[in-house]
Parts: C-alpha cells; structure tokens; sequence
C-alpha cells in the first residue's frame, strides 16, 4: 500500500488552515465511519462555530467491525498526526482521541466505557457531559468527531500529497486494505450469500451491485430474517434517549407515522439487545423518512386547499360583477 | 276541572321544552355535519383532480360523509383511505385502489403555443403566463392533478415526480 505514488505536493508545518482544509476537500475525504459527511465542509462549519475540541472516533462499537482498532494498531501516530491537523484547522482545539476499554493506547487516546458509544452524537454528548436537543449534532456541544480512518486519509492527504484511493475494510472476520471502487460481490465472502454493510446493528443490507465505498468500514454476512416483537421490553431500557423501540416498531409494522422517531439517534442499543432479532434501526430510518413525507403531503394538501378556496372565491366574485356589470348596461341602455 | 289543568298546563310545558330540545339538536347535528366534512377534507390530498368523480376534495368529502365509497380518491392512495376509515369507523368496507406516484406537471417551453387554456383549467393557479406568452407550471403550488393535459392543444405538459422541498 506504501506504493501508491502522491496526487498532491506535500504540505507542511506552515500550511494554513484554509490551505489544509483545501487539501482535504480536494482528496475526496468523507466521513469513513458510516456518515459518508464530506470532511473539508465539517471542519469549514466546525470553524464557523468556534469549536473548540475534537475527538477521534476509534470506538469501534459495531460487533465484528474491528477496521478502526486494526488501523489504530498499525498507523496509531498517522492517525495520532490526523488528529493534530484537525486540531491546527481548529484554532488549537483541545483532542482527544476515543478507544474502547482495555485498548491499552498511549495518550492521546482516553478508554470511553459508555457502550454504543461509537455514534458521533454519544461520544460527543459523553465528552460535553451533557445532553443535545432533538436530533442535536456534536457542533451543538462544541465538539467535533472524527473517525479514526478518516483521520488517517487527512493525515496521508496532507502530510503525503495523497487522494483518498483505498481505505481498511472489516470484511468478515478480517481486515484488508481495499480500494474503493471493488465490488462487493468480488470478495470471497459474498460466496456465501447476502451481505451486509457496516455492522448488524446500525448498518444496511447490501444493495445489488454495491461496491466498498468510502464509508464502508465492515461488510459481513445479512441478519437472519426476524421473529415477531414478543413484547419483552428489553428495548425501553437500552435506549439512551429514553424511546420505546417497541412502540416505533408497531408504528412502523401499521405503516404510520411517529413524531418521537426523530430523537432517535440511530445507535443500535435496541436492536442489540432485541431477543427476536428485529433489524430496528433501518426501521426507523424508513419511519423517520415516512413521517417526513406524510408531513411534506399535508403541507402540500394545506397550501393547495388554500389556493383552491382563493381561486373559487375569485371565479364568484367576478362572476357576480359581470352580473352587476350586465344589470347595469340593461336598465341603463333603455333609451333605445 | 284543577287535574284537567294541571295536566293540560304540565303538557304544554313538556311539549315546549321537547320542542326547544329537539331544535337545539338539530342544529347541533348539523353543526357536526360539517364538522365530518371538514375532518374528511382535512385527510385528502387537495390536487381538486376530480378523478373521484365530484369537482373537488371538499365536494367529495360531503359526498363521503353522506356515505360515498371511501376509495375513490387516486392521488390519496391507501393510505388516505385507511384514514378516512379509521376516522369514519367504516373499516370493514371493501377498498381497492393503488398507491400513485406524487406528480408535478412541468411544460415543455419548445411546444407551448401560449394559448392560456391550461392557465383557466388549473384548480390552484399554479400556472403562470398570459395569452401569446410562454407559460410555466409553479412547481411548488402544483398538485400534480393532470387537468390541465387535457386541456392543451399541443400536448406540451408532462408530469414529472414530486419531491419534497
């Protein structure tokens, strides 16, 4: 992998942060943990926010996706110097870069024990030691999270001059290097049937001809098909916004609409724990997508009664002055 | 010739205060009639398309409450008449009809003849121009009901799919 030759000349120690910021949005960088969210834009909003404190994300919470602690154990001070390019663009941010427990890192890293807590805004709000409104982003606490891997492609951008190409993939109970572009269906575990993109808990089936895209940190086997909600209610308890899974998964089964679903954070606490293995957190994602439709229909309905009512009520007041206008001509025309 | 009074007097006043109550629930029930056509109107997807049968939502919605079919409405789909059928208690009825795409109506500018017919058809005004001029369909006030293809002589509209904003 050390073959690949620069796209770009090197920065250096004196580049600014427009400069590196630049660099980033010209190598292609998005988010590498799942949030494909393009890296130059969060660092130029993060910025615009004063934020003042960015973490590395290597928490790896997603079972069988062990890409980020692979990547920290062969490039721990390429990501380490990742970290500290988005401290530069960041005015000096303070950083910290987040490990599950027993990672036994040398600092900066800090070991989290919060579990799930591989998702942005759980990290973020673990690091603020407070909570964020309804659908809240980490900029909210004034903090920034960065993905380990996504640090690594800022670190090789501009420090060695190169595009994002390639990126570490769990696949299965490996993890290789891969380039993005390479078709799913191309790797020996796709022999085996469907598969699945980043992780059974948060992640997605894999779509029909999917490739390793700049936002796969996992590809592994499909979910076994689901039984029915028994009502155990296991669910209530491991959501850390205090949601009942249960009750959004029967507003998804009735094809309806649920306004609490938007505090979902798309974790995967409940799916984790759910005894009958019901894939709830793509659920929810097509509840929240489904509610934000309806809602943009009634809208629409709403707008339109009015401009129907607005129209009918025109067509009759021009109708009656056309009446008027008439009655007028006949008694005053009388002379002839 | 007192029983025959107090009787007599006790039955006028009954039949007085029967006939105050049964005006006062008249009304009321009147006033709920239109209470069910406006919660019915508020279910439907307002494209006035009259591809129900009546001229309007608001038509159809009175019919409805007066015990139409409830699956008349295309745009609505099924889940428009799950609604209407949660709301009216009326869930045991037979209902069929199709899940639709939501649509826009886009003009092809290189055909218009600016003729305005579409312009006088158009149930929201959601079409903008004047005679011998170009016209153009405001896409965020269309509701996608189709009734101004007809009305072109040139066969210049389309419907293309809506999408939220």
């Amino acid at each position: 992998m050390d073959a690949q030759v620069a796209d770009f000349a090197p920065l250096d120690e004196s580049a600014d942060a427009d400069a590196i910021i630049a660099r980033i949005d010209a190598a292609g960088i998005v988010g590498m943990g799942g949030g494909r969210y393009p890296s130059a834009r969060k660092l130029r909003e993060a910025r615009a926010a004063d934020v003042r404190f960015a973490i590395g994300n290597g928490m790896a919470s997603e079972p069988g996706a062990s890409a980020d602690t692979t990547l920290l154990g062969q490039h721990f001070e390429a990501v380490v110097a990742g970290l500290e390019i988005v401290g530069r663009c960041l005015n000096g941010a303070g950083l910290a870069l987040a490990v599950p427990p027993g990672s036994k890192l040398p600092a900066p890293a800090i070991e989290v024990g919060v579990p799930f807590a591989g998702d942005e805004q759980r990290l973020a709000a673990h690091f603020a030691t407070r909570t964020a409104p309804n659908a809240g982003q980490p900029s909210d606490y004034g903090v920034a999270v960065f993905n380990v891997a996504t640090l690594f492609a800022i670190f090789e951008a501009v420090t060695l001059g190169r595009a994002l190409r390639r990126r570490i993939v769990s696949v299965g109970e490996t993890d290789q290097w891969l380039a993005i572009g390479t078709p799913l269906a191309e790797l020996p575990i796709a022999a085996a049937g469907e598969l699945r993109v980043n992780g059974p808990l948060t992640g997605r089936p894999a779509r029909a001809n999917a490739v390793v895209e700049a936002s796969t940190f996992s590809v592994g086997p499909a979910r076994a098909p689901a039984d029915p909600c028994i009502r155990c209610g296991w669910c209530a308890p491991a959501c850390p916004e205090s949601l009942v899974a249960e009750h959004l998964h029967d507003a998804f089964e009735a094809n309806a609409e649920a306004a609490a679903v938007f505090d979902c954070i798309e974790c995967g606490a409940c799916t984790a724990v759910c005894p009958s293995g019901i894939d709830l957190v793509n659920e929810f994602r097509a509840l929240k997508e489904q509610t934000r439709h309806r809602a943009a229909l009634r809208e629409r309905a709403d707008a339109a009664r009015a401009r129907s009512d607005a129209r009918s009520e025109r067509l009759a007041r021009q109708a009656r002055q056309r009446q008027a206008q008439r009655a007028a001509r006949l008694s005053s025309n009388h002379s002839w | 010739m007192t029983a025959a009074l107090a009787l007599g007097g006790l039955g006028l006043v009954v039949a007085l205060l029967l006939s105050i109550a049964r005006a006062v629930l008249a009304s009321k029930e009147r006033g709920s009639e239109g209470a069910v056509v406006d919660a019915v109107d508020a279910l439907l997807p307002q494209s006035q398309c009259a591809q129900c049968g009546y001229p309007g939502c608001r038509p159809y919605a009175q019919a409805v409450s007066a015990g139409e079919r409830l699956d008349l409405c295309r745009p609505g789909g099924p889940n428009t008449v799950a609604k209407l059928q949660a709301l009216l208690g009326r869930e045991r009825e037979p209902a069929a009809v199709a899940q639709t795409p939501e649509l826009v109506a886009r003009i092809i500018e290189r055909q218009c003849v600016g003729c305005a017919r579409c312009i006088e058809v158009c149930p929201v005004d959601a079409i903008a121009g004047a005679p011998n001029y170009l016209h153009a369909v405001l896409a965020e006030h269309c509701t996608g009901c189709e009734l101004c293809v007809p009305a072109c002589p040139v066969d210049c509209i389309e419907l293309v799919a809506w999408t939220p904003k």
